[in-house]
């Protein structure tokens, strides 16, 4: 199993799996999943919010309610106490970075993200730390 | 006792494959497909979304809900931090 960002669950949802991307099941942190459905329901105007209130019904619901062949979300109550570890560890990283350090620890000492932008200082230097392999595929 | 199994042809040439591989094979395909309830049309705003014109106002969304909310995103100058 592969934890991936919200770039690549999108991607993938779309029918367009990246060539560097192993082939594996897929799972997106809750917290991610979150992060997505906000900016799916938010209208912060522009291009973006009117592209997305565009979808059709039914390509909403590929998002808002994932397909599990296609990829899962990853239920957070087992990394709970261990993200509050590394949140305390890392002087409280926030619950988007402790869920995806977890997760990567947990599936295979691997994260992977669809673009560099969405990774994050703090994850990047804290997945070095604990071992974890933060791969950006595009 | 293993899964039955059935000859097909795969690169050329006939082999065994059980039940099981078809299977895997078959959730490997609908994996890479895809969501089938995803339109041709919104497939393009996907890809539009993740990896082309779109891809600066999708992060900007994205960080603007963890600047937001101090518990997602740690509220560090990073949104991602």
């Amino acid at each position: 199993m592969i934890v991936v960002d919200e770039y690549l669950a999108v991607r993938v949802a779309g029918g367009a799996w990246p060539v560097d991307l192993p082939d594996d099941e897929l799972v997106l942190p809750t917290s991610r999943h979150w992060r997505l459905l906000q900016a799916l329901h938010g209208s912060r105007g522009g291009r973006l919010s009117e592209v997305l209130a565009a979808l059709t019904p039914a390509s909403r619901e590929a998002i808002r309610y994932p397909h599990p062949e296609v990829f899962g979300i990853l239920d957070p109550r087992p990394y709970l106490d261990e993200a509050a570890q590394i949140a305390a560890r890392y002087g409280g990283t926030g619950w988007l970075t402790a869920e995806a350090l977890v997760a990567g620890l947990a599936h295979g000492n691997r994260l992977y993200f669809g673009l560099p932008a969405n990774v994050g200082r703090l994850l990047a230097r804290a997945g070095a730390e604990l071992g974890i392999a933060v791969h950006v595929v595009t | 006792m293993g899964l039955p199994s059935q000859v097909v042809p795969r690169g050329g040439k006939l082999v065994n494959v059980s039940t099981g591989e078809k299977l895997l094979e078959e959730r490997r395909r609908r994996r890479r497909a895809g969501d089938p309830r995803v339109t041709e049309a919104d497939r393009e705003v996907f890809l539009r979304l993740t990896t082309g014109d779109l891809v600066d106002e999708f992060q900007a969304a994205l960080d603007a809900v963890s600047a937001s909310d101090p518990l997602l995103g740690g509220g560090h100058d990073d949104p991602d931090d």
